[in-house]
């Protein structure tokens, strides 16, 4: 069964677009990223015009994030508070990643800044991931009788000096749900750091955003799913107004049907991350995020088989 | 239509006389499309539409499917670095239709004339002496990026060149031509021009055109206006709509006693 999309302008595979659905939403309620960096590269590969892919990938995320959401806040895990901060730090640093696009763009060389700084932001932040929380999976093996919890694993030696600096910074704010002690002004800081790479990589910065929280927020990992899962929900819903606005780009029956998938994916990758450790489902995320980074590495490596694609997206 | 000042009645009569004289038009094909409108709705993955027609005896015939013309812009890929494949420049193309089908009934090189396939712009070849692309620094390179841009839209089905796919079929004296054309969804609803010619001795001998109409309908077409037409309420809407579909979803899982 296929349906005929009215602003794509094409038709997709009813199956293959529910699956693709269920399956990023799986991840997004799993680890509290949008899915954005996996979602719009599918899309592209399906036959989407890329504008429309990006712009309806965010609507799509609306509602899985939503549904997200609303079962880590039945769990308890998410922290408005932080979310908040984060938002704003997030909005201004769009802001100026949208500003910094246009620069580089003057400067004829924004798409290998963009796809350079890709490769670079999940090559590093997967490795890093995948290697602390192996390492951590395996302190856990080794001291059998004491539970490894998120917070004894984060609270490695490197991070001490870190951590002094942190606490020096002022408008020191406690975040209860979290059960950390911040300064604001770092919190926004981080936020508008995500918001400037996210603008530049034209993705949601979900990816970005939770080893942020897990490393440099020191906030636990279920917990940071949730309110991952809330900023994102805003990010998305501004992103989506502003495409649908200005760019007439989001198509709402192929969102309708990635919402289909998705919505119910987020309530399944929520009730599955709530069995695993938290160290565990940061590998997972690692791993996932190595593959993309090495699938966007392949493709930088060889030759496309059509060296021609209509202007728009990224 | 134009009055010619001191036109004579002795002109008006002979040509009176000369319409009344049953003489076979060279010039125009019999031929059908059909269905000449294809309704777009939800469900469309793409059509079936058959063109048939008339041809002399001794005749062959090429039918070319085409839109308006227009730019279009895209973006090239190339080598950075001498390593990394990536977008390194954009390229316009102008005038270009957004589909070009081309069926024959044998090769067109076999059957018609290179000059006449110019003239009627059939054939990749005779589109590529057309267009202009921006910008390129000579022939070859234009050459090049035409066939990058032929291969991009046959990846789409929307471009293409088909030769013996015409069946002509003889009764008695009269030969039929026919072709049964799988309609690409790719193609975007819009007007198209269907145009048929017969050949003969490596000449056009007959030409003429039809119209196939593809329009979005229902829903989709409600849906597709209102993005355009009404980009804020179709933005707060969709939002809405995607929201309460997360917060529904949400609350199915709770009542099958998942949540706590």
């Amino acid at each position: 069964m296929h349906f005929y999309l009215p602003i794509a302008l094409t038709s997709i595979s009813l199956p293959l677009v529910l699956g693709l659905g269920l399956v990023v939403g799986l991840l997004s309620g799993l680890f509290g990223v949008g899915g954005g960096f996996l979602m719009t590269p599918l899309l592209i590969m399906i036959g989407i015009p890329p504008t429309v892919a990006a712009a309806t990938d965010s609507l799509q995320i609306v509602g899985a994030s939503t549904s997200g959401t609303f079962a880590h806040w039945r769990l308890g895990n998410v922290d408005f508070k932080m979310g908040m901060y984060l938002l704003i730090g997030g909005f201004v640093g769009g802001l100026a990643g949208v500003q910094l696009i246009k620069v580089l763009r003057l400067m004829g060389n924004a798409d290998f800044v963009i796809k350079i700084t890709y490769v670079l932001m999940l090559g590093i932040v997967g490795s890093y991931m995948f290697v602390e929380s192996l390492n951590a999976l395996k302190r856990a093996r080794r001291a059998k009788q004491s539970q490894t919890t998120v917070k004894t694993s984060t609270k490695s030696r490197k991070e001490s000096g870190f951590i002094k600096f942190m606490k020096g910074l002022p408008f020191q704010t406690r975040f209860n749900k979290s059960g950390v002690t911040h300064s604001a002004l770092l919190v926004v800081f981080l936020g508008m750091f995500v918001g400037v790479l996210a603008a530049i990589m034209g993705v949601g910065g979900g990816f970005l955003m939770v080893p942020v929280m897990i490393y440099l927020l020191r906030m636990p990992m279920h917990v940071v799913v949730g309110t991952s899962l809330f900023q994102i929900l805003f990010t998305c819903i501004e992103v989506s107004f502003l495409q649908s606005y200005i760019n007439h780009t989001v198509d709402f029956i192929l969102a309708i049907l990635l919402l289909a998938g998705s919505t119910f994916g987020a309530q399944i990758g929520t009730k599955l991350g709530k069995k695993l450790h938290g160290d565990q489902l940061k590998i997972l995320l690692a791993m996932i995020v190595l593959v993309v980074t090495a699938k966007i590495m392949l493709d930088l490596l060889i030759e496309p088989s059509v060296l021609l694609s209509l202007k728009g997206g990224h | 239509m134009r009055i010619i000042k001191g036109f004579n009645i002795k002109a008006l009569l002979l040509a009176g006389c000369l319409m009344l004289i049953p003489v076979p038009d060279a010039f125009s094909v019999t031929f059908k499309v059909s269905p000449e409108h294809i309704a777009v709705d939800s469900l469309y993955h793409g059509s079936r539409v058959s063109i048939t027609g008339e041809v002399g005896a001794d005749e062959e015939v090429i039918v070319k499917v085409t839109s308006e013309e227009h730019k279009v812009d895209l973006r090239k890929k190339g080598k950075k670095m001498g390593l990394l494949w990536m977008n390194v420049g954009e390229l316009e193309i102008e005038p270009v239709s957004d589909v070009y089908l081309l069926f024959s009934t044998r090769d067109i090189n076999e059957i018609l004339n290179p000059e006449q396939q110019n003239s009627y712009v059939i054939g990749y070849g005779s589109l590529k002496k057309i267009v202009s692309l921006v910008p390129v620094s000579d022939e070859a390179e234009k050459e090049k990026w035409f066939d990058e841009f032929i291969k991009f839209k046959e990846n789409d089905n929307i471009y293409g060149v088909f030769p013996g796919t015409i069946d002509v079929i003889s009764s008695g004296e009269e030969k039929k031509f026919k072709i049964d054309v799988d309609w690409p969804y790719q193609a975007p609803p819009q007007e198209y021009k269907v145009s048929a010619y017969t050949v003969k001795n490596g000449l056009i001998s007959g030409e003429s055109n039809a119209t196939l109409i593809v329009e979005k309908t229902g829903a989709l077409r409600f849906l597709s206006e209102m993005a355009f037409n009404k980009a804020a309420v179709y933005g707060v809407v969709s939002i809405f709509i995607a929201i309460f579909a997360g917060f529904i979803v949400s609350m199915v899982f709770k009542g099958g006693g998942g949540g706590h």
